[in-house]
């Protein structure tokens, strides 16, 4: 009987401690449930609920329009901001939360008020924006972006366990561009932001030297992550990816803090189906713990653990595509045919040369 | 006194040398600005392309084609004004240089002119096109233009339930010269592939290893090859009425020498035969100037700007520029060689 008892305690202990440890991330493929009602953008990797994007599709907005003054009379909400929300303003972009580091399996999860959690979402100009948690079936922040350039949102959750507290950061790193805005500043990589007074503990994506607007990470291009603890860099910290098909590596941050990751290609497709604008999603998972008596909610710790973790997509390899040896084969070929073309038709308009001879005794 | 003098002294100057060095300069820009924090605008009215790393603007060919990838409906709502925009943008530009920024500024234009430099100095013989050909050809411009429009809407619209693939997203970019040979003068060869996509990207990108293939080519063989076929060109055209900068023709001065029919590049022949127009600027001129410099009548072509008179032909003038020239050397320069003339019977 004690010895039940024994293991039932203990194992209620792991269970907490591998609970305060489960990765918590932020997410922009939805469930799929909600699959239909999502449009997302392959290019910039942002999702939106498409009731909640700035719709100017004449036909549906007048749809929307009928569907909101039904969906108003019937719940009797205010028709001019279902008019507003329907008839355009700025998009809003979501991000679930979701439980695991398996990207496949990761539950889609929700906060309950016991939770100690906070949300915060920054501009490119660091000016704190408003983020919403909407909560339903499944959890999502929902924000809008309005100035060019990347935001950062950020879920920072604490829960003290034993005598650490664990403190997870959830953060996601989106770019707001439009081409219609121009790109003047495609030479400028934008600058990436941190926030030492969000959090002690982050993880930055180093932009790479000619970085636009429109770049995008591949399997097996370079990248490289930096690992700041109160905005200094910090070496030895444990960064680990995770890809979709389930590829870890796990590598220790250098004496600057940073890591090269190269995303490999964990999957082989069949020529026809070689999709290049096919994103696979990463996760990166950062550990960090440091030693440090602090009080939370009246109570002494001694550890603070943190969990950061951001995910993003990558596409194939544009080598796997496309190729520099068939644009000279053609280049060349064409070079070589419209050259013999000129001088095949310069030759046939040559004229044989005549000289002219006058006839004298004509004159007489 | 002061000012005739000074107008005098324009009205005699070399404006093709003043170009050739504008030209220069312009090609710098354009190319490698960017690396120097230059940045002027992304609608521009040349192939200022944004495909090369250094450059600093875009050009407007590739605003609208993105712009246009819309449903009907959004382009007559906001969407329609962004268009609006950026067609003003352009217009503000173009209004003041007319069809000079082909002739002074554009980087394919220079370009073309440094291939006819190489040719001349290879020795190698040039071509024209008969007038026949001339006419037939020179509505392909205007064919491309219609297309780098209708192609982009067609991708959202779909016309006559014809589904145009998304592979064809800015179309013209796909086949312009501009965006695989430019970015080799950085040192980028990165636009020199054929994408193995799907089958659109596969013939997209191999008619643009072909156009580019024919641009250097035809460079080579005929001045300002590409531009006669560009449809900055036309675009250009459509507003070229509006546009401060003019060039000018009294009619009743001219003599019909032939001399500016020789020496334009693009061979426009309504130069010389054209008594009747004041406004001479033909879809296919580049306000290149060469042809008021090799006017021999006072006054007869005229450029201006908003009406005020900056560069009048002058019988002066034209023997200021062609003094040093014996006048066998400068008929020759001149004189389209015996082919060309063989060509144009
Ligand atoms: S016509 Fe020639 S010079 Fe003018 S924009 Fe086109 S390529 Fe450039
Ligand atoms: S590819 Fe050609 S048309 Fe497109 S942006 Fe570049 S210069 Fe303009
Ligand atoms: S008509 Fe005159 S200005 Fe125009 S391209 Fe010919 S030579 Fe140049």
């Amino acid at each position: 009987m004690k010895k039940t008892v024994f293991i039932l305690i203990i194992f209620s202990i792991v269970l907490t401690k591998v609970q305060a440890q489960e990765v918590i991330w932020l997410s922009n493929t939805p469930p799929d449930f909600m699959k239909k009602q999502v449009k997302s953008s392959g290019m910039h990797r942002w999702s939106a609920i498409k009731q909640d994007r700035n719709n100017n599709q004449y036909t549906n907005k007048k749809k929307n329009y009928k569907k909101s003054d039904k969906d108003s009379s019937k719940t009797g909400t205010n028709n001019k901001a279902n008019r507003r929300q329907y008839y355009g303003g700025s998009t809003k972009y979501v991000q679930w939360i979701r439980q695991g580091s398996s990207i496949k399996n990761a539950s889609y999860i929700c906060l309950d008020d016991s939770t100690d959690y906070s949300i915060t979402l920054m501009s490119p100009v660091s000016k704190k924006e408003p983020i919403e948690l909407i909560k339903g079936k499944t959890c999502y922040l929902k924000f809008e972006m309005n100035e060019e350039g990347y935001y950062n949102a950020y879920l920072i959750i604490k829960k003290p366990v034993g005598d650490t507290l664990y403190i997870n950061i959830a953060k996601t790193e989106l770019l707001n561009h439009s081409c219609r805005n121009g790109h003047h500043k495609k030479l400028e990589a934008r600058p990436v932001m941190h926030y030492p007074e969000i959090t002690d503990f982050e993880i930055i994506r180093k932009r790479h030297p000619y970085e636009d607007y429109h770049y995008f990470s591949v399997s097996g291009g370079d990248e490289k992550y930096q690992a700041l603890f109160k905005g200094k860099a910090v070496e030895g910290a444990k960064i680990t990816v995770n890809t979709q098909k389930g590829w870890r590596n796990t590598v220790l941050t250098d004496k600057n803090g940073e890591v090269d990751i190269q995303f490999i290609q964990d999957y082989f497709s069949n020529w026809q189906e070689l999709n290049r604008r096919k994103i696979h999603y990463y996760l990166l998972e950062a550990d960090y713990t440091v030693k440090q008596d602090i009080e939370y909610k009246a109570k002494p710790y001694h550890y603070i653990h943190y969990k950061f973790t951001m995910s993003d997509g990558y596409r194939p390899a544009r080598t796997m595509y496309t190729s520099m040896v068939w644009g000279l084969i053609v280049f060349l070929l064409v070079t070589i045919l419209s050259i013999s073309g000129i001088f095949i038709y310069k030759e046939r308009r040559k004229r044989p040369y005549k000289e002219l001879e006058f006839n004298e005794k004509l004159k007489d | 006194m002061q000012k005739l003098k000074f107008k005098q002294y324009i009205d005699n100057s070399n404006v093709s040398r003043f170009r050739f060095w504008v030209q220069i300069i312009s090609f710098f820009i354009f190319v490698y600005g960017g690396y120097f924090f230059i940045e002027i605008a992304s609608r521009l009215p040349i192939f200022s392309c944004p495909y090369v790393q250094g450059s600093p603007g875009g050009c407007y060919l590739i605003g609208v084609q993105h712009e246009l990838n819309t449903s009907w409906s959004s382009l007559f709502s906001f969407r329609g004004l962004a268009i609006l925009t950026s067609l003003a943008t352009f217009l503000v530009f173009f209004i003041f240089l007319n069809k000079a920024w082909c002739g002074f500024v554009c980087p394919l234009g220079t370009l073309q002119d440094w291939i006819t430099k190489l040719r001349k100095f290879l020795g190698f013989s040039f071509t024209r096109y008969d007038e026949m050909s001339f006419k037939k050809l020179k509505v392909i411009k205007y064919m491309l233009l219609v297309l780098l429009i209708l192609i982009p809407l067609g991708i959202r619209n779909t016309f006559f339930g014809i589904p145009l693939p998304h592979g064809m997203h800015t179309p013209f970019c796909q086949i312009c010269p501009a965006r695989i040979i430019l970015p080799l003068f950085t040192g980028d060869t990165s636009q020199i592939f054929i994408d193995f996509t799907d089958t659109t990207t596969i013939i997209m990108t191999s008619l643009g290893m072909m156009v580019a293939a024919i641009f250097l080519v035809g460079s080579f063989v005929k001045k300002r090859f590409f531009c006669f076929f560009c449809p900055m060109s036309a675009l250009h055209f459509i507003f070229s009425k509006i546009s401060l900068l003019r060039m000018t023709k009294d009619g009743d001065k001219c003599t019909r020498c032939g001399n500016c029919y020789r020496v334009c590049d693009v061979g426009i022949r309504e130069i010389a035969d054209d008594v009747i127009s004041k406004n001479i600027v033909k879809d296919d001129c580049m306000l290149c100037v060469k042809c008021v410099e090799a006017c021999p009548e006072d006054d007869c072509l005229k450029i201006s700007f908003a009406g005020i008179p900056l560069f009048n032909a002058t019988q002066e003038g034209f023997f200021k520029r062609y003094s040093g020239t014996s006048l066998t050397e400068y008929i020759k320069s001149i004189e389209p060689n015996k082919e060309q003339e063989d060509e144009s019977k």
